[in-house]
């Protein structure tokens, strides 16, 4: 209750003495010095000190106090320039390798780098490894050493060339089913193609097959 | 192409802000030239790297002067920390009379005067009286609201004419 009241005390006398400064400074119209001088008929002390600084003004010399000529020094001067030439200098540098190198250099890597994969694909560049699975257009290396399909080495993987010949999405079909496949009959190309291509009004096997639920629908489960 | 600096002419106002940076940093690191100058000089250190981030809702020199005034604060916590407190102020500064013997009796008294302020109350008249800021710019560099601001000036006037009575 007591660091309350001080508190509010504290506030109220901080209020004042920002107005009898405004006072002192002449920003105050004439209304407002009226109500100065009507608040402060309770603080007399405050009320007494406003008198006195009213009459005392400490800072008219204020000019010789520090005059802001005696802290001009060429050399101090001369250091400031130097020191902003050396960071300009540096900035200057910095825009000079981002500029120069980072967006130019950079991008010419990253097409010469795009222009080296696409060569890969279409060409026999030595030195370059080739993709696994698609061999190259000598079709030599890529037949022995066929990672994805190591129980059929003489199945010559997808080259480029046979996609290109293949002339419908059947033909490109059984290509991959052979690759993947080989010649097992259950997974041979025929196969797939029957899955996909039964004739009209013919039912697959997986159809014909799959047994038919007739019994009763329960009542129950339906609500 | 590469274009000149953009903060160019920036640069060239604050250089010219110097001599007053210089005399605001020496009463605030109790009127030692060393280490005013350092703090000056890091100052500008400062705004030289950071002057893109200067947002013209100040002026330049404000925004300078906060920057200096922060790395003074550093540099007496760092050197003299007992000197953040206001006992620490008086002991120091009443050891540290280095009067132009050119002065009047009365401005001689008026710097030993505001040496002998607290902290708080120095630094409002060095930024009001000397350095000629309004109200708002020390809020802005200083973080305090006007109002106190405004009543710290007040008592530090208040203490200033009790130290410079004629019988003090």
């Amino acid at each position: 209750m007591i660091q309350s009241e001080n508190k509010q005390h504290y506030t109220q006398n901080t209020k004042l003495e920002a107005l009898i400064e405004d006072a002192l400074e002449g920003r105050l119209d004439a209304e407002a010095l009226e109500r100065l001088h009507r608040a402060l008929e309770h603080h007399p002390d405050l009320k007494g000190d406003w008198e006195t600084l009213n009459r005392w003004n400490p800072f008219q010399e204020v000019e010789q106090l520090e005059p802001e000529s005696s802290y001009q020094e060429p050399a101090f001067e001369q250091n400031l320039k130097r020191a902003w030439t050396e960071k300009t200098a540096g900035q200057n540098l910095y825009q000079i390798t981002y500029t120069y190198f980072m967006r130019y250099a950079l991008a010419a890597s990253f097409t010469i780098l795009a222009a080296l994969s696409l060569l890969n694909l279409q060409t026999d560049i030595p030195g370059i490894p080739v993709l696994p699975g698609i061999s190259d257009n000598s079709g030599s290396s890529d037949i022995s050493v066929n990672p994805d399909n190591p129980d059929n080495p003489g199945n010559p993987g997808i080259s480029w060339d046979n996609i290109s010949e293949a002339s419908t999405s059947e033909s490109f079909l059984a290509e991959v089913q052979d690759y993947l496949y080989g010649s097992d009959e259950n997974h041979s190309t025929a196969y797939y193609l029957t899955l996909f291509e039964a004739e009209p009004g013919q039912e697959t096997a997986t159809e014909t097959d799959r047994p038919v639920d007739t019994s009763p629908v329960n009542q129950t489960q339906l609500q | 192409m590469l274009n000149a600096n953009p903060h160019e002419e920036q640069v060239k106002e604050l250089i010219v802000l110097y001599p007053r940076l210089r005399r605001a940093m020496t009463i605030f690191m109790f009127g030692s030239r060393i280490d005013a100058d350092d703090v000056v000089q890091d100052a500008y250190e400062k705004a030289f790297e950071r002057i893109h981030s200067f947002r013209e809702d100040s002026s330049l020199y404000t925004w300078l002067y906060q920057i200096a005034r922060n790395r003074a604060l550093d540099l007496v916590r760092k050197k003299a920390p007992d000197l953040m407190d206001e006992e620490g102020w008086m002991d120091r500064l009443m050891d540290e009379r280095n009067d132009d013997p050119g002065e009047s009796g009365q401005v001689q008294a008026l710097r030993q005067a505001i040496r002998q302020l607290p902290s708080t109350m120095r630094e409002v008249v060095v930024l009001k009286v000397l350095e000629g800021f309004s109200y708002e710019e020390m809020e802005q560099i200083t973080g305090e609201n006007v109002q106190t601001l405004k009543s710290r000036m007040f008592r530090a006037k208040r203490r200033l004419h009790e130290l410079m009575k004629p019988d003090t």
